[in-house]
């Protein structure tokens, strides 16, 4: 027993490798940063009360009761004067409301006779951050559901004599009609069906994109790690080959390794696509249909863009990779050398997906936007909603970053850095040359 | 003779450290030339700046007439650098390797294939030379990474401990691969910390120790000198002189 003691406690000082802890300790910062600000923003907006527009055709007892009822439950309504449907929609739009309803001329009257009453609802879908704007975009829906729960209880205690079509209106008295608004494209549908729809291309995309450069990046830096573990590269650096040369075919080796990522990326993505026609075909009707009513389908063009930021965006990463290999003097350690690019994935794949980036305070907003991969994240939700002037930035971002990267890259290789680089812990022992 | 390599008041620090001390010696066109000295005492360091992959704190280091730091580019193409224990791409094959560093020696095709085939030869491997290298021996790389650094016939050969790991018979054949290319009009420039091995491949050595060299001579002649039956006796003595 003894033995498998000593042999344990080997076992456990290999495995507690600074090159393990350190990563593992950045990666708990990085969530709890994350976390924190995630927090704090739906702290704040559960504070805030959700703006919700609304038009009163009716302007009856009830619906006026109704708009108040409303406004005592954590909506903050935002009444418009009675003019028609399509000036009301582009005023709201205008004041970049992101929910509206209209409470229909005979609302009143409706319900007294037992009538189903459909509300139309308005979802104006103007923000890339669709998972922290959700709150809004379901407040049309989440108002006709409250005035559906009060006109049913209404009716519940006036209504004594039911027959059987009256229990049926009774239950669901008020029903949403739902018209989704994506820049000047609209569509009426249902929009838990259309949002459903974009999460799943929206999330997929942030999580391929996040295994493509973290296993680029590793690949690259192991290899760079490895030449010069291995030494090829000091032979490489004492034979007739100009320095940029070897770091210009490393730079488009990597871009071909990445492109072939993309492509493969891409192919997987369409497939994906196909298969949920398929499948809501016969579940949710033909969202496809309504989805490209309203532009929320990658065209040749999208996927050109897409793929371009994509390439970009692995191009930085793998050149951040090549730099950091550098530091590493052995595969093992190239592991765990990519920390601060794995932070800088990380940080952007979590905040675009549960924060409402525009939402942060300007320190930190600039902060998230400075990181390549934010871009990277964006470009999926920023075709979609054919935003394409911040896609045009990000490439241009992008590109300038990979020229700095590659700039720097290529002054290492031609000085002494490139072999005597390395990080070393301070409570690790100096190696003596 | 004409002087190949020409080293002068060499200097290298790491931080606080000076791996280098001001180090000063010549090899001749044809000669093996040794730095020998236990492991950490510089030689590395010296052969890594003569073979342009580091740059020198202070002090200056021709090649054939050409400055190692301001015409890096020119010196590469008139020497071959053996780093010590270095690797061989191991998911190539022994002969793709060759032909790989030979494309990157010459553009010329017929070259190329003069280099691939005098490398096949110095390397000796047989048919093993169409094998991965990742399934070679110690001695197997050691003796294709040789054929590589001999093919293009360079003015100066540097070598980091050729020999180092290799069991007695690798290595009795790489010093008889370096003695004939000598011969043939090649400067060697190596190192080792094996003294009696180096005893009888080297024409001259120098006796190097924290970074400085305290004796330059032929073996015989410090042997005399020092009155020493090997190598090893000689450097003791030296070592303890110095102190």
């Amino acid at each position: 027993m003894k033995k498998f003691f000593v042999l344990l406690v080997k076992e456990v000082k290999e495995a507690l490798t600074p090159q393990m802890i350190v990563p593992f300790l950045v990666m708990v910062a990085v969530f709890y940063f994350v976390g924190n600000v995630a927090g704090k923003q739906q702290e704040e907006q559960a504070k805030k009360s959700t703006v919700l527009a609304v038009m009163d055709e009716d302007q009856s007892v009830t619906s006026k009761g109704d708009i108040t009822f409303l406004s005592q439950n954590n909506f903050s309504i935002k009444e418009y004067p009675v003019t028609s449907r399509e000036d009301f929609v582009l005023s709201v739009k205008k004041d970049k409301v992101s929910s509206a309803l209209v409470i229909p001329k005979g609302f009143e009257s409706k319900i007294r006779s037992v009538k189903v009453q459909e509300v139309p609802t308005y979802v104006f879908i103007n923000n890339v951050s669709f998972f922290a704007s959700m709150k809004n975009y379901q407040a049309a829906d989440s108002a006709v559901a409250l005035l559906d729960q009060l006109a049913s209880d209404k009716l519940l205690s006036s209504v004594s004599d039911k027959s059987a079509a009256e229990v049926g209106v009774i239950k669901n008295p008020v029903r949403a009609s739902d018209y989704v608004y994506v820049g000047d494209k609209s569509a009426q549908a249902n929009f838990a069906s259309v949002i459903a729809f974009i999460n799943q291309q929206i999330f997929l995309i942030p999580t391929i994109l996040f295994f493509v450069i973290i296993i680029a990046s590793q690949m690259i830096a192991t290899a760079v790690a490895e030449e010069k573990g291995n030494k090829t590269l000091e032979t490489l650096l004492s034979l007739p080959v100009k320095r940029n040369i070897i770091v210009s075919a490393k730079m488009v080796a990597a871009g071909i390794v990445s492109l072939l990522m993309a492509a493969i990326y891409m192919v997987g993505m369409q497939s994906y696509m196909g298969g949920l026609t398929g499948q809501s075909a016969a579940s949710v009707g033909n969202i496809k249909a309504i989805a490209g009513q309203l532009g929320l389908v990658f065209t040749p063009t999208g996927y050109l863009l897409l793929g371009t930021v994509l390439f970009l965006g692995v191009l930085v990463a793998l050149a951040i990779a090549i730099i950091l290999g550098l530091f590493s003097e052995d595969a093992k350690s190239a592991q765990g050398i990519i920390t601060p690019l794995m932070v800088l994935v990380l940080i952007p794949y979590f905040l675009t997906i549960f924060v409402d980036l525009d939402s942060l305070s300007p320190v930190l907003r600039y902060f998230i936007y400075a990181i390549p991969f934010t871009h990277v994240f964006l470009a999926a939700p920023n075709i979609l909603l054919s935003n394409f002037t911040p896609l045009i930035y990000s490439i241009i971002y992008l590109a300038a970053l990979f020229v700095i990267f590659v700039y720097i890259a290529t002054k290492i290789f031609s000085s002494d850095y490139v072999l005597t680089m390395k990080i070393s812990f301070p409570w690790k022992k100096k190696k003596v040359l | 003779m004409r002087i190949v390599l020409s080293v002068k008041n060499l200097t290298r620090s790491y931080g606080n450290l000076i791996a280098v001390k001001g180090v000063s010696f010549d090899v001749a066109e044809g000669e093996i030339f040794a730095l020998i000295g236990p492991n950490g005492a510089g030689k590395s360091t010296a052969l890594k700046i003569i073979a342009t992959v580091l740059k020198p704190t202070s002090g200056v280091v021709f090649v054939a007439g050409m400055n190692v730091v301001k015409e890096a580019d020119k010196v590469r193409e008139s020497i071959s650098y053996l780093p010590e224990e270095a690797g061989a791409y191991r998911r190539l094959r022994g002969r793709e390797y060759l032909w790989l560093m030979a494309g990157l020696i010459t553009d010329l095709k017929q070259r190329q294939d003069e280099f691939v085939e005098r490398a096949i030869k110095i390397a000796d491997l047989g048919v093993r030379i169409n094998d991965k290298i990742s399934t070679y021996s110690k001695g197997m790389t050691r003796k294709i990474l040789l054929g590589r650094a001999l093919m293009s016939e360079p003015k100066l050969a540097i070598l980091d401990e050729p020999t180092s790991g290799l069991d007695v018979i690798n290595a009795l054949e790489v010093r008889d691969v370096i003695r004939s290319s000598a011969k043939g009009g090649m400067a060697v420039l190596l190192s080792s910390h094996n003294m009696l091995e180096i005893e009888y491949l080297s024409d001259r050595v120098a006796i190097i120790d924290q970074g400085k060299i305290f004796e330059i001579g032929t073996p015989g002649g410090l042997k005399k000198k020092y009155r020493a039956g090997n190598l090893e006796e000689v450097f003791r003595k030296v070592v303890e002189e110095e102190k």
